[in-house]
């Protein structure tokens, strides 16, 4: 092989090695009689008005956003009967790259507000 | 010419790593009645007689407990009076007055908050709020405390309805002045 050959298969092994793949997240909010609004995973905003059984959606987080791997909490706040209060979970979700994390906030979720 | 051309596939691989994100539409929604005056308060004015028509003396009435309708609103006490400028004569271990002294109640919806830890726990106490729209409505006044001069004290049951309405966009009502009646 010629070194002209070799060097090309090398770029070309670092483009495949380099290539930064972006994870995914969905956040559903199954939690009972809440808006949820201003949703976030750590500073990634992912959503507003969720409706009790409304979804965001899969919502892609590239390396601008957050470099993968990466933990955070959700945050959000939460509205009902015309009162809305901000919350914090307690647990951390990871979302690694070329994941799919599918988190559902339901009424036994343990929050804090920070 | 072939490495002018695996170079350019390279570039074009290493560009193929970025792609488009859409993320939801993050336009607020209209929050229903969030401009509108919520109600807030019940004002009432209490005097409190005795069997002999005098008007009892305290520096305030205690744990006095209201509903509207059925739903319970708070456990307040009448805010303070300086009773020593009060014409009155002593009565066993009370102070009476001829003259009726209102005891003034301001009420504020109190909530009875639960363990917060869940999102459950705070959906729950958000929606425990008592939305009260303008209309009709009777204050129920349960029961009162009064401490006598003596240190003792008394929880008296008037079981008293009074009517009142709530006009739109006010956050207060004044329910009445209200005799109570000191049962012995």
């Amino acid at each position: 092989m010629k070194f002209i050959h070799f060097f090309a298969m090398l770029i070309l092994s670092l483009g495949f090695t380099a290539c930064y793949k972006p994870g995914t997240i969905e956040v559903k909010n199954s939690i009972s009689n809440a808006k949820i609004k201003q949703l976030k995973w750590g500073n990634v905003y992912l959503g507003t008005n969720l409706l009790p059984g409304q979804s965001t959606g899969e919502i892609t987080i590239e390396k601008e956003d957050q470099n993968l791997p990466a933990s955070n909490k959700i945050k959000f706040t939460m509205e009902a009967n015309n009162r809305q209060v901000y919350l914090e979970t307690e647990e951390l979700f990871s979302l690694d790259q070329d994941e799919l994390k599918t988190i559902v906030l339901t009424d036994s979720t343990v929050v804090v507000t920070p | 010419m072939k490495l002018k051309t695996l170079l350019a596939f390279a570039f074009l691989l290493f560009g193929a790593c970025s792609k488009d994100s859409s993320l939801p539409d993050g336009s607020e929604a209209v929050v229903s009645n969030s401009s509108s005056v919520s109600f807030e308060q019940l004002v009432l004015l209490l005097n409190v007689k005795t069997n002999d028509s005098a008007y009892l003396v305290v520096e305030s009435l205690d744990s006095v407990n209201l509903y509207v309708n059925n739903a319970w609103w708070n456990k307040v006490s009448s805010l303070l009076v300086d009773t020593t400028r009060v014409d009155k004569i002593s009565n066993g271990n009370r102070f009476l007055s001829n003259n009726k002294i209102n005891y003034l109640v301001l009420a504020k919806q109190g909530i009875r908050v639960p363990a917060l830890k869940t999102a459950g726990d705070f959906s729950t106490y958000l929606n425990s709020w008592y939305t009260i729209k303008p209309g009709d409505y009777a204050c129920f006044i349960e029961s009162f405390s009064v401490r006598f001069n003596d240190g003792s004290s008394k929880t008296y049951f008037p079981y008293k309805y009074i009517p009142f309405t709530i006009i739109p966009e006010s956050a207060s009502a004044f329910v009445g002045e209200i005799e109570l009646q000191l049962q012995p």
